[in-house]
């Protein structure tokens, strides 16, 4: 098999087509046995009450926010690097996502830490540096908008992407490099200082955020194909468009 | 039931993260799926 043949719009469009809801249902079966796992089996904890319960959203919000950023500009380089449209197209088709990510781990991390911590936000390096990373997600897709040209887009939507990836260690570092408010890891590579079922739970949850943001993504990335290779003579002859 | 919205007084902390994730998740389906109808009914248009 050839790889390298999906680098082609033509080819990936039904690929993505034919994936996308397998991921989009994987990613509601691991949310409702995720969200079972968290409210009906986990138990309350001992020192933040059930207040806790909100990391089983924020925790995975927060990973896929840096890590959509990571994917982001590594379709960005490859882009650059061998100037192919496709992986410009997955660049784009990936900011949306990733800020609605970043926005969730916000929003939830706020509702964390008045019951847990007293404030809703502090200008710790842990929660600026997020911050910093919606604005990043902001300018790369405010970028995109006000170029019309798409293949400069594509190249200046990659500098810009691959130059914000500085804030990714950042953010993952902050609470090791400064004194912050926000926690420390409680997942590491090295393990975890969770309770088994507590971390079962968000793990699950996280798969279902990976599956939820692949789904999305490749629900975009054909929007995006449709919009771009627009006139071409592939779309024209696609099938399931001669419907409705 | 109202124990379980109560949240042993935490209500309103975990049902506002709760119920603002849901509401972005909603939000970024539908804005998806109309993105791409509004492609879809664009190319529909080239064919013709």
């Amino acid at each position: 098999m050839n790889l390298y043949q999906f680098s082609s719009p033509a080819t990936f469009y039904p690929v993505a087509g034919r994936l996308a809801p397998w991921f989009a249902w994987a990613a509601a079966i691991c949310a409702a046995a995720g969200l079972w796992i968290g409210f009906g089996v986990a138990p309350t904890d001992f020192q933040q009450g059930d207040a806790y319960r909100i990391i089983f959203i924020h925790v995975p919000a927060a990973w896929m926010s840096m890590f959509v950023y990571i994917v982001m500009a590594f379709w960005s380089v490859i882009a650059l690097s061998f100037n192919t449209r496709l992986s410009a197209m997955m660049a784009q088709a990936l900011a949306p996502t990733g800020a609605w990510m970043t926005f969730i781990a916000l929003w939830t991390g706020a509702f964390w830490g008045r019951p847990t911590w007293g404030t809703y936000w502090a200008w710790d390096a842990r929660m600026t540096s997020e911050l910093i990373l919606l604005f990043l997600y902001f300018g790369v897709i405010a970028l995109r908008n006000a170029l019309d040209d798409p293949r400069r887009a594509d190249r200046a939507c990659a500098v810009l992407s691959i130059v914000g990836a500085v804030n990714i260690p950042i953010i993952y570092y902050s609470v090791v490099w400064w004194n912050t408010l926000h926690q420390g890891a409680s997942v590491s590579a090295t393990g975890s200082k969770m309770n088994t079922i507590m971390l079962t739970g968000m793990l699950v949850m996280s798969f279902a955020a990976w599956f939820y943001a692949i789904a999305a993504v490749l629900w975009r990335v054909r929007a995006i194909i449709l919009e771009r290779e627009r006139g071409s003579a592939w779309i024209a002859a696609l099938p399931g468009l001669a419907r409705a | 039931m109202m124990d379980f919205l109560n949240m042993g007084g935490y209500g309103f902390y975990v049902w506002s993260a709760y119920g603002v994730t849901a509401l972005a998740i909603a939000a970024e389906l539908a804005s998806l799926r109309a993105r791409v109808r509004a492609a879809e009914k664009l190319a529909r248009m080239d064919k013709r």
